[in-house]
């Protein structure tokens, strides 16, 4: 839609892109058990998170609201987040802006309590119309400082965010 | 462009600006955007309390543009002073504040408060009425005054609300795209429309306002390069506005030229 003026892309073209182009997933070296949640239709965000857990031998277990594409056997699908957290060491998030209400519910939950989020990240799924950090439409409340996608992202801390 | 309060004045050369919204709250966008060359700076909304973003559906396309809804976030004007006042010093152009109009009091203070920060040269406050009355009151603050005030309103707006805005004390009066509305996912969406389906738009109420229209007039909506900006301002605007092109197009500010308006 937003097309830059006399835009014209063949096969081949070399395109300068503009953010977010920061931060993946950092799970920590000696995590071993990986819980991946996804939420609204952000089940592409965190798949390859799926064949890169496996292939560097760790344990991974699949959270999805959604009928997700199939999944390797060694993948271990879950129907409800909170029976991985006490088995994860390491926890990766994905979902859309307007979902953010609903896993701040889940998270008063007693079993999201006892887990540190210290190394937990999250990505929110959101427009980036201006990518500069201009327009705030990508903004998160986070703790002490509003963070923005564009700039800040696309993954973060998830005791970074206010959720 | 020049606007005065009668007690100060602002100049605004070349006739291009920022609409506010687009590049943040002082120089966050300078390494994409060539600050220079904006005749004036308008920041980010800004309210007198902190606003959060919203939680709610951001950005909805449709043919033609696309509606934003932000919730207008913000530290508040306090914070905002503090964290950003010695970024404006060093700002290669005039600073307009844009504050959001909640309340005349709030709108009295934070006035106050901008008087005396040396960096800023302009205030445009945003309105959210066509009401003449309600205009009227939001602004009383306004007639007293040091800094020259732009006056933001709707294009829809008729031509009561713009008098009114205009005896209120305005040194300027700008136009922007009305808001519009989607139904997403069972969901009522508002939001700012945005976009190069909105340029015939802005370019008719231009025409229709800037003739009968005493005061300068600023214009912004759809406006997609350098030719965009010279139908505006031959159809009388005084300066323009820019918008998502700054987003999609930067080198538009290199392209225009006063003798291609």
């Amino acid at each position: 839609m937003l097309l830059p003026e006399g835009v014209d892309w063949p096969p081949g073209s070399t395109l300068a892109l503009r953010g977010p182009m920061g931060d993946g997933f950092s799970p920590p070296k000696s995590s071993r058990r990986w819980l991946l949640i996804a939420f609204g239709g952000a089940d592409p965000y965190l798949r390859p998170m799926v064949d890169l857990g496996l292939a560097e031998g760790r344990a991974v277990a699949f959270v999805s609201d959604r009928q997700t594409h199939p999944l390797p056997p060694a993948v271990e699908v879950l129907s409800d987040p909170e029976e991985g957290l006490p088995w994860a060491d390491y926890i990766a998030i994905g979902l859309p802006f307007d979902r953010l209400d609903d896993l701040s519910a889940r998270m008063r939950g007693d079993a999201w309590h006892m887990r540190c989020l210290s190394q937990d990240d999250v990505l929110v799924v959101g427009p980036t119309p201006c990518g500069m950090g201009g327009c705030q439409a990508c903004a998160l409340e986070g703790q002490g400082a509003r963070r923005l996608l564009c700039l800040d992202g696309a993954v973060l801390r998830l005791r970074d965010i206010r959720i | 462009m020049l606007i005065s309060s009668g007690k100060r004045e602002a100049i605004i050369d070349p006739p291009l600006m920022n609409t506010a919204g687009a590049l943040g709250f002082s120089d966050e966008t300078a390494s994409s955007v060539d600050l220079g060359r904006l005749g004036a700076f308008v920041t980010h909304p800004i309210s007198y309390a902190p606003r959060m973003a919203t939680r709610e559906t951001r950005l909805h396309d449709f043919p033609g543009g696309f509606l934003l809804h932000t919730g207008l976030p913000n530290p508040g004007l306090t914070a905002v002073l503090r964290e950003h006042h010695r970024r404006w010093r060093r700002m290669p152009g005039p600073v307009i504040v844009h504050l959001i109009v909640d309340d005349p009091t709030q709108l009295r203070r934070m006035l106050l408060q901008l008087e005396t920060e040396e960096s800023v040269s302009a205030v445009e406050l945003g309105l959210n009425t066509e009401d003449p009355a309600l205009i009227a009151r939001q602004l009383s603050p306004v007639i007293s005054s040091e800094l020259p005030i732009i006056a933001r309103l709707n294009a829809g707006a008729g031509w009561p609300a713009i008098e009114a805005a205009s005896a209120a004390g305005a040194a300027a009066i700008s136009l922007v795209p009305p808001r519009g509305a989607f139904r997403v996912s069972e969901r009522h969406l508002s939001g700012r429309a945005m976009g190069p389906g909105l340029f015939p738009i802005m370019l008719e109420r231009t025409s229709a306002i800037a003739a009968a229209l005493d005061k300068p007039l600023v214009v912004s909506g759809g406006i997609r390069n350098a030719t965009d900006i010279g139908s505006l301002v031959h159809s009388g605007a005084d300066a323009v506005q820019l918008d998502f092109a700054l987003w999609t197009n930067p080198r538009i500010l290199e392209t225009y030229s006063p003798q291609g308006a």
